[in-house]
């Protein structure tokens, strides 16, 4: 589904990512973990076009997205969501998942109620974003990325700073999303959370893949466990 | 208060009120210019001012109505609008912004010493519709009134299309942060030229507009712009309604002004509310303090 | 190089003695451009703070001087350092209120500024005459204008070179660079950005009476007129802005250049100016200088 190959990028001279590759299987969840300042963020942006990779390929069913500007590869079929919830804040809920839709219609809009209706936010349609609180902007901009029907969905820190209910609403989202066929990267700390989630867990350090495999075997890996544990301990 | 000075003092606002909607529509197009990409388009009052000129040349070559010359300049104005994206603003975006402010500072002086050349720096007026329109005991000057009235409509369809259509929602999203509009699908660069055309449109229809009520010259555009700023500071940067509510408010500040004082202490009550503003009330009547 | 400063101060000493009138005149006008570009260069180039309006303080010069040199009969040199220092006070209480802002609306502020002071020219007609004007005495001497001007350009030129190899200019450049990483690290940024800003209105301030006198004649539009602010912008840009240098070799070339070329088409010089705007920005923002220090030319260093 999606390929990641040789992908590098530097910040004057530092390496945020270095020669790293792996592979996101249809239909799966494949978490992306590692220490903070690992490249994780870096490594989402390069894959949606926001930056510029310096070599290395980003390919979705074998089409190359390497060199799209971010509103094509948003088309073509990956969504993501922010560290940071971007949703605008000045538009309403309703608002906010229609500009993400490809048309315009009466088909779109009940489609965008429906998300709204599947995220629990459907009352709250004509509220400006601004003042939904923190979790619920995390469930907007959710729906917000499933306006655009994509195939991947790509998670920056889904679960952080939201309360247990909300976790555990939104951990029954992502896996009712899988049943459907979608395909997950997600982003996480909570390495609890997400192990029982994911079938496979990419771990990055210092911008380079120190490992890749299922969850129990990356429990045990010795160098994750270094750079993971190790940096939480400084 | 005996009544006819209240009667009077109603029409000074009501004139003020009528000469606030054609700002409007300029510091609506302004407004919109730097919400979506953070650019003052200096050279926005020179754009009004060729619209102004589109519409005096149409009408005294070949008489054409006034009125129907918006549907000369507006697309004109669209298209430099877009030209001028294209070529030369688009390059500076993401620079700092003083760049961008110098590229329209620059093309605002090319553009202006260019009309001085060509149209020197005579005044011209349309003197189209003419006499005044009475209602009651109210006398409005015609012309105004017309301008007002399409002044009005213009800005209120593109306020509905803001609110409303599928690509307005793509302009105000881009406003808000253009890296997410872009991640969901928008392409910001399509939405920064078509929004440098339409505020240059609206720029556009502003100068075909005044060019009936008031005369023109090639320096009229600068005079405008500063008009222009002030009232989309006091509005609230980047916010389409404020620009429209702080352009009714100068209407009424300078009709004020001529009326108790003299018409050229209200030339400068622009630039007293555009101090005033930025010193106490730095995010304006509808913006966000960045 | 000293050799070389020394041959040109000779140079430029003695010339009016057997220049023609013209090439003294043409001098003086460069030097008046380099005066002004260089102080636009003290506030814009290094604290980043780009003004619109820096005409204001010429004219307010200007009209200090005719209004000294007129009514109360001051000699044209004190009657032009009195408008410097009207200019340094005018900038000491407009600077409180404006340079609370940052980027474009400080330029935009000064734009509206300066449009303000003209109407308020205009208007003042008791003092002022409006827009008739105020009519000088004749120059007798062109000389002693031409070396009031170059004693000006020097001046401002070495002060900013003594600002730009000091400590004081360095935190114009850190206001330039990131204002609030400066205040975090301990500048006053308040106090700097008065200070450059109260440094560029004073030159423009004294040029400006000289050159009232010089014209013998002055009016609203043509002493507060926004070209005269372009073309401080456009020679320090093209030069180079926040360099010692630039503003000078701009100035001296684009006024030479204007006035050879394009004197004869008043309107279309101006459109090449802000063409040249434009231009600059978009293809060397950097301007002349550092096109010259890039190729090794001109040495890499700030004191340039």
């Amino acid at each position: 589904m999606l390929s990641i190959r040789n992908l590098s990028k530097n910040f004057g001279g530092v390496a945020a990512l270095h020669r790293c590759s792996f592979e996101v299987k249809e239909n799966s969840i494949c978490g992306l973990i590692g220490p903070n300042g690992s490249g994780k963020t870096t490594l989402f942006n390069l894959i949606t076009g926001i930056y510029k990779c310096d070599c290395g390929d980003v390919y979705l069913k074998g089409e190359e997205l390497t060199h799209l500007k971010p509103h094509e590869v948003a088309r073509r079929g990956v969504g993501r969501t922010f560290q940071i919830t971007k949703v605008f804040t000045k538009m309403t809920a309703l608002e906010n998942l229609l500009v993400a839709a490809s048309k315009t219609g009466r088909e779109v809009e009940e489609k965008a109620l429906e998300l709204l209706d599947f995220v629990n936010l459907l009352e709250l349609r004509d509220e400006y974003a601004g003042n939904l609180s923190f979790g619920q902007q995390k469930l907007l901009e959710l729906a917000r990325v499933l306006m655009l029907e994509p195939e991947l969905l790509l998670l920056d820190e889904a679960l952080a700073g939201i309360n247990p209910t909300m976790k555990l609403r939104l951990l029954e989202l992502i896996r009712h999303l899988q049943k459907q066929g979608k395909t997950f990267l997600i982003i996480e700390h909570d390495m609890k959370a997400i192990m029982p989630l994911c079938e496979k867990l990419v771990v990055l350090d210092h911008g380079e893949k120190i490992a890749e495999g299922l969850p129990e075997d990356i429990q045990r890996n010795e160098r994750v466990m270094e750079a993971y544990f190790g940096a939480i301990k400084c | 208060m005996p009544v006819e000075s209240a009667v009077t003092l109603l029409q000074v606002a009501i004139g003020g009120v009528l000469l606030g909607a054609v700002y409007a529509l300029l510091a609506c197009g302004l407004n919109l210019i730097f919400g979506v990409m953070r650019v003052i388009n200096v050279a926005h009052g020179e754009l009004m001012m060729l619209g102004s000129y589109t519409t005096f040349w149409l009408f005294f070559l070949l008489g054409i109505n006034p009125l129907l010359s918006l549907l000369f300049s507006i697309p004109l104005m669209f298209l430099l609008g877009m030209g001028i994206q294209k070529f030369l603003v688009s390059r500076v975006v993401k620079a700092p912004e003083l760049m961008s402010l110098l590229v329209t500072f620059g093309i605002s002086m090319f553009i202006l010493s260019l009309a001085l050349y060509f149209w020197s720096a005579d005044f011209r007026s349309v003197p189209y519709f003419t006499g005044s329109i009475t209602l009651g005991s109210f006398a409005f000057s015609r012309p105004r009134v017309i301008a007002f009235g399409i002044a009005v409509v213009i800005t209120l369809a593109v306020y509905i299309f803001l609110k409303k259509t599928k690509l307005g929602k793509a302009v105000r999203a881009t406003s808000q942060s253009s890296e997410v509009a872009a991640i969901c699908g928008v392409d910001v660069e399509r939405i920064r030229l078509l929004t440098f055309g339409l505020g240059s449109a609206l720029a556009a229809a502003a100068g075909s507009l005044l060019v009936v009520i008031y005369a023109v010259n090639p320096s009229t555009g600068q005079t405008f712009i500063l008009k222009a700023f002030a009232i989309i500071v006091l509005g609230g940067m980047g916010s389409f309604l404020g620009a429209f509510i702080g352009a009714l408010i100068l209407g009424l500040a300078e009709a004020f002004t001529s009326f108790f004082f003299t018409a050229q202490l209200s030339e400068a009550v622009a630039y007293l509310l555009l101090i005033l503003v930025l010193l106490f009330m730095p995010s304006g009547l509808l913006g966000e303090r960045e | 190089m000293r050799r070389v400063i020394a041959a040109l101060a000779a140079i430029l000493l003695l010339l009016p003695f057997f220049a023609s009138p013209y090439i003294t005149a043409l001098l003086l006008l460069i030097f008046m451009y380099i005066t002004l570009a260089e102080s636009w260069n003290i506030l814009s180039g290094y604290t980043g703070y780009v003004s619109f309006g820096h005409v204001a303080f010429f004219g307010i010069g200007a009209y200090t001087a005719a209004l000294l040199i007129t009514q109360k009969a001051f000699p044209w040199i004190l009657a032009s350092l009195l408008g410097g220092i009207v200019a340094v006070l005018f900038a000491g209480v407009i600077g409180f209120i404006c340079l609370r802002l940052r980027g474009p609306y400080f330029a935009i502020a000064l734009l509206g500024l300066n449009e303000a002071i003209k109407v308020i020219a205009t208007a003042w007609e008791s003092l002022t005459r409006g827009g008739y004007g105020i009519s000088l005495p004749p120059v007798p001497d062109l000389r002693s204008i031409y070396y009031a001007m170059l004693l000006s350009a020097t001046a401002v030129v070495l002060l900013t070179y003594r600002l730009a190899s000091s400590k004081f200019g360095l935190r114009f450049l850190a206001i330039r660079e990131d204002e609030i990483g400066a205040e975090g690290i301990g500048i006053n940024t308040t106090r700097y950005k008065h200070a450059a800003f109260i440094l560029s209105s004073f030159f423009p301030g004294v040029v400006g009476g000289v050159y009232a006198y010089y014209l013998s004649y002055i009016e609203p539009e043509s002493v507060f007129s926004v070209s005269i602010t372009v073309k401080m912008i456009v020679m320090s840009m093209f030069g180079g802005a926040g360099t010692v240098l630039g503003p000078v070799i701009g100035a001296a070339s684009l006024a030479l250049v204007s006035e050879l070329f394009w004197a004869k088409f008043p309107y279309l010089h101006q459109v090449m100016f802000g063409a040249l705007i434009v231009a600059v920005v978009l293809f060397i923002p950097g301007g002349v200088v550092a096109l010259l220090q890039e190729r090794n030319i001109l040495p890499r260093s700030r004191r340039v």
